[in-house]
């Protein structure tokens, strides 16, 4: 997949407080393969809802998503479902780990269930920089939110898709872990040539060569 | 109720749903075997006549079959062959002459050629003044075993029959005729006196005093498939048609008997679909308990059409696993009942083959179901 294109969309069900200023909402933009970009957004102005329908979870919008000229909503679930393997794919606000599963489980529910030495390699290397290492076998209801989320981080990463979207995902780390992941998620992106778009309340507090967008 | 034992009861009722399904087709198998089943190839013979009714007692002409009753019968599915038997229009009387003192007043039938149960009729026509003539094998054992016996007169052996001649008197309208009769046959299918069907019918054209009973046919001989076929049954209590035939009792037996293997069919029916029911109720609840997990799954890419299959797929391998079981059940019943004494070797002590096929059949048959239904549950209605 080498484009995602928000074509004038704006939320259905609630109007957000940056309607006016943002330039995203009722606006086209155009995110290509390979970019970084960081969406800046106050609470309240959409910043999940719109990473939500950017993955097609959803279509409560007006206006059209489409990936590489395809509209989302004139697919079907399968299809939808389908860009995730390596088009798309969102780490949530809320993380989204399986309790009941260890972290190294869960990182592994993104090879889908595909044997393959580089993908331990990957696990052990991506765990070690964001220090989560000595958790992989520990189960994911037993660690911390800041752990579950470098553990999200890495199971991104595992397998990347073009384009990887992140929803606050720094929001419970502190600034070196904070630094150490993204170091990470920018450099399996270029491997990769994938696009990253964070969606963040602010800047990032460190230097970063992401093109800013406000929601 | 613990997961274990919510398994257990919807595996034990699905185990008691096929042993009754399967012990009913293996029963209406066995039924078949006992009391005869259809087939192309069979042919049986029944001999019908109308019930006598105070209606048309005495009256030939409502008490026999006319042309147009015999040419409907003939166009029952079930019959192969008609055969109308013809009666004398004439009296007819036999004496024994100067060799055996006896004299009988009696009747004559004829019936065509391929309807008589002889194998050598090469003898069975009128020649030299001499008739020949078939009985039914009951009338030789009743003089035998019930008359000879009580007069003191010797028994006679089918072959001692064939050499007795006697004196067959016809009395027509303008003049008496005599002929020698002689055995030629025994019938184990027809209860008459046979005699050459063109000889009878040209003597009774001669005749004119009984015109109203031109064309009618007291009794016909009917080959059919299936001598005891519900069809035929039903058709003949329809019409008042009646046989004596054993093979008609018999059917009624069976009748009844898959009046009942139908009803608990249905019952095993009704408790497979309640069980297919249990079955999609128990993915639903399994989706809705782990929610988040499958919610997990949808947005990382996995997709609801194959996480759906991959249920439906557990659940209909264990279908085949009971299935499995149960046909191992019937068949080791099967086994004890084909060997026991009481059936005397009528039925075989395996299964029906065909039955194996349902370990593939209907666990293909609920992967379908049950994947259809819960994946358009789950995209109807899920919140991911």
């Amino acid at each position: 997949m080498n484009s995602i294109v928000l074509d004038g969309i704006s939320p259905k069900y609630f109007t957000p407080k940056t309607i006016g200023s943002t330039s995203i909402w009722n606006h086209r933009t155009t995110f290509e393969k390979g970019g970084h970009y960081l969406v800046i957004a106050p609470s309240g102005s959409g910043k999940s809802t719109l990473a939500t329908a950017m993955l097609g979870n959803h279509f409560e919008y007006d206006g059209t998503i489409s990936y590489d000229g395809v509209s989302l909503k004139t697919q079907s679930v399968e299809k939808v479902v389908g860009f995730r393997k390596n088009g798309i794919q969102l780490l949530f606000q809320d993380v989204r780990l399986i309790p009941d599963l260890t972290i190294r489980e869960n990182v592994l529910l993104r090879t889908f269930a595909k044997k393959n030495a580089a993908f331990e390699e990957k696990l052990q290397s991506y765990a070690t920089t964001l220090g989560i290492q000595p958790l992989l076998d520990k189960k994911a209801k037993n660690c911390s939110y800041g752990e579950r989320q470098r553990s999200a981080i890495l199971r991104s990463l595992i397998n990347p898709a073009d384009f990887l979207v992140y929803d606050e995902c720094f929001s419970h780390l502190d600034l070196n872990n904070k630094k150490n992941a993204y170091g990470l998620i920018t450099s399996v992106a270029a491997q990769s040539s994938s696009a990253v778009i964070f969606f963040e309340l602010n800047d990032l507090p460190f230097g970063h060569d992401c093109r800013k967008l406000n929601l | 109720m613990k997961k274990f034992t919510k398994f257990a009861f919807l595996y034990l009722g699905l185990f008691l749903a096929f042993a009754l399904v399967l012990s009913c087709i293996q029963l209406y198998v066995n039924a078949n075997a006992m009391f005869g089943s259809k087939s192309s190839d069979a042919n049986y013979w029944i001999t019908m006549s109308k019930a006598i009714t105070p209606d048309n007692i005495g009256r030939k002409e409502l008490i026999g079959f006319n042309r147009e009753q015999i040419d409907s019968i003939s166009k029952w599915e079930e019959v192969k062959d008609v055969y109308p038997v013809v009666s004398n229009d004439f009296k007819v009387s036999a004496d024994g002459g100067d060799f055996i003192p006896f004299y009988t007043d009696m009747y004559l039938e004829a019936v065509d050629d391929a309807a008589i149960d002889i194998e050598d009729l090469s003898e069975f026509k009128v020649e030299n003044n001499t008739i020949p003539i078939v009985i039914s094998r009951e009338y030789l054992n009743l003089y035998n075993y019930g008359f000879a016996l009580n007069q003191g007169l010797p028994q006679i052996t089918e072959d001692f029959a064939k050499k007795i001649e006697v004196n067959i008197n016809l009395r027509l309208k303008d003049k008496n005729l005599r002929y020698k009769g002689k055995l030629v046959g025994l019938s184990d299918r027809i209860h008459s006196v046979l005699v050459p069907k063109h000889f009878l019918d040209s003597i009774n054209a001669t005749q004119d005093f009984s015109r109203d009973h031109k064309d009618i046919f007291t009794r016909v001989l009917v080959k059919v498939n299936d001598a005891s076929d519900q069809g035929l049954i039903e058709k003949m209590g329809e019409k008042g048609y009646e046989s004596n035939q054993e093979s008609l009792r018999s059917a009624k037996i069976k009748s009844k008997l898959f009046l009942v293997l139908n009803a608990i069919a249905f019952i095993g029916a009704f408790i497979f679909l309640l069980c297919l029911f249990i079955i999609i109720n128990f993915i639903k609840m399994e989706f809705l308990e782990k929610h988040e997990e499958v919610s997990i799954k949808y947005s990382l890419g996995y997709s609801p059409r194959k996480m759906v299959s991959s249920i439906s797929r557990y659940f209909s391998i264990n279908v085949g696993i009971v299935m499995f079981l149960c046909l191992i059940a019937v068949s080791v019943g099967q086994y004890y009942l084909g060997t026991a004494e009481i059936t005397q070797g009528l039925l075989s002590p395996y299964i029906w083959l065909y039955m194996w096929a349902l370990v593939l059949v209907v666990p293909l048959i609920v992967f379908l179901i049950v994947n259809l239904l819960i994946y358009r549950w789950l995209i109807r209605s899920w919140r991911f």
